[in-house]
């Protein structure tokens, strides 16, 4: 090899390296994951979910390629799959809520800053450390692995649809910064994917999703989890 | 004669105590920070339109500056508890059904203004009830005369603290 084609290989490397590639796979093809039941997996999305009516108070950032904004909000909780999501930004102004029931939006007032903020239901909830349970059509394969280096045990579920699949992976060190990782594809392409850190009682402490095609990413940090919430039935309501 | 120079005397002592009547401000805090009011009622607009009505009577009205949450001498937070739209207050006779002409909208909000610095409620108000008439279907009018009072409660509330 000449030294000139030498360096136009070196070139071409280096260049490739520098390229941002798209995210490597949440569970990687070479860990087996094996069918499972989808009672079970029913079983440990239930372990998933608060045991009472719950208030979480938080600030958020969401960025993309054309605007950055921040705010606060506050989520209630009415387990198993009812969930109210206020939001406010910068100056209290572009505010809205939704309710959300399982996987679909109830209502949301106004629809399009909800949209603009929250693009993917499932991911909605693993954000707040919880996981739905799969759909009644879904292959359900699971499986667990031990990092031998660090002594972490992970639990990966993946609920997979014909278009859709949800892979999750919760990483736990006996309470002390586990992780709850979620990711969304639609026909192959990563569409939304969120990482969920958890505190010492199993409660979201931050999260981050992350859309790669838009590129956008949300982000949350929580300020107060509050379980003595009382959750008035009007909260529910549509007033359109 | 005399009475001039009471008059006078009065006038130059007025003029010189550091009081004015430009509006007042709560003990110890001159800037405060207005977090989202939780929203227990169907109808999102509220959120924004409580702090913007809490915003004018304390920029506004009070003279205090708002500021972050970390610099802040005090925070104003809150919860708007019950939203009443539909209150039906004039009726009018129809042929086979009764038209309502007037109605008013019920708003039921906790307010209460914290002084971080001191870790005190420096102003504390729960289940304060505001209103307002309008001409149907025109609901935002009865709101903006419902936040109009509800500004007036704040001012009034945080002066009676002098």
């Amino acid at each position: 090899m000449t030294r000139q084609r030498a360096l136009s290989y070196i070139a071409a490397c280096t260049l490739l390296t520098a390229c941002p590639s798209p995210p490597g796979p949440l569970v990687p093809l070479t860990l087996g994951l094996a069918p499972a039941s989808r009672d079970s997996a029913v079983a440990w999305t239930r372990t998933t979910l608060p045991l009472e009516p719950t208030l979480i108070r938080f600030r958020w950032r969401y960025q993309d390629e054309q605007v950055k904004y921040a705010g606060r909000g506050s989520t209630r909780i009415a387990p198993p799959d009812s969930l109210r999501f206020d939001f406010a930004g910068p100056f209290n102004l572009g505010n809205g809520a939704a309710v959300v029931i399982g996987d679909s939006v109830a209502w949301a007032d106004p629809e399009k800053n909800f949209r603009s903020l929250v693009r993917a239901i499932p991911l909605l909830w693993a954000t707040f450390a919880m996981v739905r349970p799969p759909a009644e059509d879904a292959a359900v394969l699971g499986g667990q692995a031990l990092d031998s280096l660090t002594h972490r045990r992970r639990v990966i579920w993946r609920f997979a649809q014909a278009e859709d699949t949800l892979d999750y992976v919760v990483t736990d060190s006996a309470g002390r910064e586990s992780l709850l990782e979620a990711e969304w594809r639609r026909r192959g392409a990563v569409v939304a994917r969120s990482r969920s850190q958890l505190d010492a009682l199993r409660r979201p402490a931050s999260a981050r999703v992350d859309f790669p095609e838009a590129p956008a990413r949300f982000e949350l940090t929580v300020s107060v989890v509050d379980t003595a919430a009382l959750i008035p039935p009007n909260v529910w309501r549509s007033r359109r | 004669m005399f009475g001039a120079v009471v008059v006078s005397a009065s006038g130059v002592v007025l003029a010189a105590c550091p009081y004015g009547f430009a509006g007042g401000t709560l003990p110890n805090v001159k800037t405060v920070a207005i977090l989202p009011f939780d929203n227990d009622t169907p109808e999102p607009a509220l959120t924004q339109e409580v702090s913007e009505a809490v915003r004018q009577a304390l920029e506004g009205r009070l003279g205090l500056r708002v500021a972050t949450e970390a610099t802040a001498d005090a925070i104003v937070r809150g919860r708007v508890v019950r939203y009443d739209p539909y209150i039906p207050i004039s009726l009018q006779a129809g042929v086979g059904a009764v038209n309502v002409t007037k109605r008013k909208v019920q708003i039921t909000v906790d307010v209460e203004i914290l002084n971080q610095r001191e870790g005190k409620t420096v102003w504390k108000r729960q289940g304060l009830m505001v209103d307002g008439d309008y001409d149907p279907p025109a609901e935002k009018d009865g709101r903006k005369l419902a936040w109009d009072k509800l500004v007036q409660q704040i001012v009034d509330g945080a002066q009676s603290q002098w």
